[in-house]
């Protein structure tokens, strides 16, 4: 994964809080995670990544953010439900923008969205992975890339 | 030079004009036996004339004599009688020789002799018949007497049956000429039609046949061609001057190029919705130099900006997919003029993506066999070590990488120094500069110059990162690329490491290393810092020795013996870019030409360590730390006079201070000493710092071994 | 024997070029750096042949061919690029260029490309 192609993901998440919003969300340092070692808040959105190149794009938030950004885009209902619908919605802006930037250079699945830590997110396992953290109204959240 | 050009044309050209020709013949033919007819007619006409005539003449001969006997008057008779016989003469000669006559209306007519034979025996007898009667008939004048009169007409009388004969059969003859050349013209008449009927079936019956048969080839042709454009695995079509495609194409363009109809279409149309702006515009302009310009063929090829094109491509529903196409132009000329273009296209996304394998490989390859060459060379031992550090030392900069990641941007950290505000993120950048600066100089120490290579790298970045006045997390992100990358490149190496040491473990097995060597001075470990001495010297134009005095490094534990190998690494840098003169200056100072480096390494019970490094060279200028210091802006003015030379001397352990003008691998960034001094604090130790100009710098170390402890640097 | 002009903004290249055909037999009647100095060289020396390089300061080798076009309909031009773009080559041509040479290049790389040069202009 090339610098290039990382600004792409993050570019996408801050355009997503830009627009859903009108806030930008803050980055902070890039790290690199073990792949047991990876932040995981309460819902994640994951995208799986095959064909030439495989692994995973997720984007993880904790309830709270994702309450808030309902909040913010006029919606009253915070259901369980509706904050692991709008985890899934952000991953499929994420999944379907770098549909179109990558050229299809490789294929990317439709998001799923796992809740907390109960089930486990397949991950490369040799690789450390990419951890870029986000900060939004003094909440935090990660945008996580792994891939081979 | 008129020539023409018959080609395939030229038989049924031939039939046609042979056709005619038979045509022409039986009128021509036709023509002239009409008319021979016409005169036929004339001519049976005359000859019985002459029957009649010939009775006339002897009536009207004894007429006369009756009339001269009687003693009437006989003019009359004598006129219609020489009337007669001149008419019958002028006949005869006519019919025999050629020439006029009077027809029985009265009019002059001329007649041809007559050819047939057996007509001309008939005439020969009349004439003999006839000559002396003319004779004596010419001498019958109005005053004749009945002498003469009788006399003529016996002779009359005496002829008149056969001439009557001759006559009668001069007729029938005539006749049956003219009924021959009926009958001939007939026989000509049916022969030509005929033969201009045959004429007409064979030219029907062959070029039916042939028409059939190029019709058949015809279809057969467009049958092959058909079946190449249903079957060739390329795209293959015409493109006329308005750039529009041909109707016909080859079956596979329409895959290759997803779209289904494409007979007519727009090729730049087709091109807009598949590549980028600036492919599409070049394209137009090569299509336009093909048409409009006469460039040779080679050229043309060269620079053909479609002849590997990336594009996107839709397979259907929720299937967009890029593939590499690759076409080719071929101009169609017709009398020297491009009518056409032929357009290839082929789609060659499996080649390229085993070419781009390929090239991964091969690079990957070539990569890994220059580190491998340098790996080999490098003391295991000293490798392992190396590596272990180095790991270490990137998980440092991961962790201060993640301990930083908080998104504060902006926020002021605490103020170390009333004079440096500092910013969380630009002292993350020091502290991430010194522990990369710290495994370059190891790394280019072992000569892993790949290695130091990605490090200088790495630094490269974060100088970047130095020069910017606020920095938020993203800045971070080519950093974060780069150490991955470290990562990784570590990784390659020890897997190698241990694929060598698999190979090569049976050969190494050797006696176990003194544990007290007297030489010393002769370990790898020493060798190791004078070659890395000797790189650098030579780079920097003057020449070192180094000393060592000591335990044997390796002997150490691991933690310890690779902080002290850095600090050397840093030391020996240090001194030589920044202590030892040039050779010439040395001379003229009345110094050895070499510069001189003593090491000297001793343990303590308690297991600390003492180091000392000594260098022979121009010492520390106090003067120059504080200019540089001023100049960077870390001291104020006033502040520089107002601290001890002491504690100026002190900065050169601080980040970004060097006396060193340029930036090269060797010094200039201002790291260093700092590295030495974080890992002096690590270790629990400390520094202490002895100098004359011109003659020395001493620096004496103490690293007590509690600090084994591994953990991002505080800073 | 003809006569060349060599026009690249690079010293190493315009001396390589004319060491190279130098020896291929054509005299070097003149070299240029940038578009400017190769119209006033051009015109004092009214070469046969000019190589030409595209990305020079002052005047660039585009505009430069299509001065030197402007001068003399008949004089031959090889460019002599890194053609980082086929766009640009695509250009050259249609000014009028009758050849063009991808930097880095070699000896024999360089003879051929003229030697084509020559020969059109002999079949003419």
């Amino acid at each position: 994964m090339t610098e290039a192609e990382l600004r792409i993901f993050i570019g996408i998440v801050q355009h997503y809080f830009e627009q859903q919003t009108g806030r930008l969300a803050e980055m902070g340092t890039p790290f690199l995670g073990d792949p047991n070692a990876l932040p995981i808040f309460d819902f994640t959105g994951v995208i799986g990544i095959s064909g030439n190149r495989r692994g995973c794009v997720y984007f993880t938030a904790p309830s709270e953010m994702l309450r808030q950004i309902l909040v913010h885009g006029g919606e009253s209902d915070v259901s369980r439900e509706n904050l692991a619908d709008l985890a899934g919605e952000i991953s499929n802006t994420i999944s379907g923008n770098a549909r179109r930037a990558f050229g299809h250079e490789f294929m990317i699945s439709v998001p799923i969205v796992v809740t907390g830590r109960e089930q486990s997110i397949s991950l490369p396992e040799s690789v450390k992975a990419y951890v870029m953290p986000f900060r939004w109204r003094e909440q935090d959240a990660a945008l996580v890339v792994s891939v081979v | 030079m008129f020539h023409l050009e018959l080609g395939k044309y030229r038989n049924i050209v031939l039939s046609i004009a042979l056709f005619i020709f038979f045509d022409l013949a039986v009128l021509v033919l036709n023509f002239v036996i009409s008319s021979q007819i016409s005169n036929d007619a004339l001519m049976i006409n005359l000859a019985g004339r002459q029957r009649m005539l010939s009775q006339r003449i002897t009536k009207t001969a004894l007429q006369v004599e009756y009339r001269i006997r009687d003693g009437k008057p006989f003019g009359n008779e004598l006129t219609e009688f020489k009337k007669a016989s001149t008419v019958f003469d002028q006949t005869l000669t006519a019919f025999s020789q050629g020439g006029r006559t009077t027809s029985g209306t009265g009019d002059e007519v001329n007649l041809a002799a007559i050819e047939d034979p057996t007509a001309q025996g008939i005439l020969r007898e009349a004439r003999d018949i006839w000559t002396p009667l003319i004779t004596a008939a010419k001498s019958l004048t109005d005053n004749a007497d009945i002498m003469q009169a009788s006399q003529l007409a016996r002779l009359m009388e005496a002829a008149n049956l056969q001439l009557l004969k001759l006559m009668n059969d001069l007729t029938t003859r005539v006749e049956q000429i003219a009924s021959d050349k009926a009958t001939m013209l007939r026989t000509v008449q049916v022969t030509g039609i005929t033969l201009a009927t045959i004429n007409f079936i064979i030219i029907l019956f062959h070029f039916i046949g042939h028409l059939r048969r190029s019709d058949r080839e015809l279809e057969h042709a467009h049958k092959e061609t058909a079946d190449i454009l249903r079957t060739t695995q390329e795209g293959l079509f015409l493109l006329d001057p308005e750039l529009k495609i041909g109707s016909q194409h080859s079956t596979a363009l329409n895959s290759i190029l997803g779209v289904a109809t494409l007979a007519g279409a727009d090729f730049i149309d087709i091109l807009r919705a598949r590549v980028d702006q600036k492919t599409l515009k070049t394209a137009r302009e090569y299509l336009d130099l093909l048409l409009k310009h006469d460039v040779k063929e080679k050229l043309v090829t060269s620079v053909n900006p479609l002849n590997r094109v990336e594009m996107l491509l839709d397979q259907g529903p929720g299937k967009p997919e890029t593939r590499f196409l690759q076409f080719a132009f071929n101009r169609v000329k017709e009398k020297g003029k491009i009518t056409h273009l032929l357009v290839t296209v082929s789609d060659i996304t499996r080649r390229v993506l085993l070419e781009q394998e390929l090239k991964a490989t091969e690079d990957r390859a070539r990569g890994q066999l220059g580190m491998l060459m340098e790996i080999i060379q490098i003391d295991p031992f000293a490798l392992h070590q190396f590596l272990r550090a180095a790991a270490d030392g990137l998980q440092n900069i991961n962790g201060l990488l993640r301990d930083q990641s908080e998104p504060v941007t902006g926020r002021s950290g605490l103020l170390r120094d009333q004079s440096e505000p500092v910013t969380g993120r630009s002292s993350l950048v020091n502290a991430l500069f010194r522990q990369a600066h710290r495994i370059k100089g190891d790394a280019a120490a072992l000569g892993m110059s790949s290695l130091a290579d990605a490090f200088h790298q790495l630094e490269d970045l974060l100088s970047e990162l130095r020069e910017q006045p606020s920095l938020s997390g993203e800045d971070f992100l080519p950093v974060t690329v780069q150490v991955k990358g470290l990562f990784e490149q570590i990784e390659t190496i020890e897997n190698a490491v241990i694929r060598i040491s698999q190979v090569r473990g049976v050969a190494t097995v050797e006696a176990p290393r003194p544990q007290h060597d007297p030489n010393t001075a002769k370990l790898p470990f020493v060798q190791r810092w004078r070659d890395f001495a000797n790189q650098i010297a030579t780079r920097h134009g003057n020449t070192v020795e180094i000393s060592y005095k000591g335990i044997d490094v390796a002997t150490l534990p691991e933690g310890l013996s690779s902080a002290v190998n850095t600090i050397i690494n840093q030391f020996i840098r240090n001194a030589i870019v920044h202590g030892i003169e040039s050779s010439d200056a040395r001379k003229a100072l009345g110094k050895p030409e070499a510069g001189r480096l003593s090491i000297y390494i001793s343990q303590n019970d308690d297991g600390s360590v003492e180091l000392s490094f000594r260098d022979d060279g121009r010492g520390i200028s106090v003067q120059r730390i504080r200019d540089t210091a001023i100049a960077k802006g870390r001291l104020t003015a006033e502040e520089a006079t107002a601290w001890d030379n002491r504690r100026i001397v002190g900065l050169i352990f601080e980040p970004g201070i060097s006396s060193h003008a340029a930036v090269d691998a060797d010094a200039g960034r201002g790291a260093g000493l700092d590295a030495v001094a974080e890992l002096v604090v690590r270790f629990g130790g400390n520094v202490r710092i002895g100098t004359t100009p011109n003659e020395y710098c001493h620096f004496r170390v103490h690293l007590a071994p509690r600090a084994i402890v591994e953990g991002p640097a505080a800073t | 024997m003809k006569k060349l002009l060599i026009v690249d903004d690079s010293n190493i290249i315009r001396s390589k070029i004319a060491r190279c055909l130098g020896k291929y037999g054509l005299e070097i009647a003149g070299m240029a750096s940038n578009g400017q100095e190769a119209l006033a060289q051009f015109k004092a020396t009214r070469c046969d042949l000019v190589t030409m390089d595209l990305t020079m300061p002052h005047m660039d080798g585009i505009e430069c061919i299509r001065a030197l076009r402007e001068i003399d309909a008949h004089v031959r031009i090889l460019v002599v690029s890194a053609l980082a773009d086929k766009a640009t080559a695509i250009l050259a041509l249609k000014e009028g260029a009758q050849g063009f040479l991808c930097k880095p290049f070699t000896e024999s790389d360089l003879t051929e490309a003229i030697g084509e040069l020559i020969s059109d202009d002999d079949n003419d």
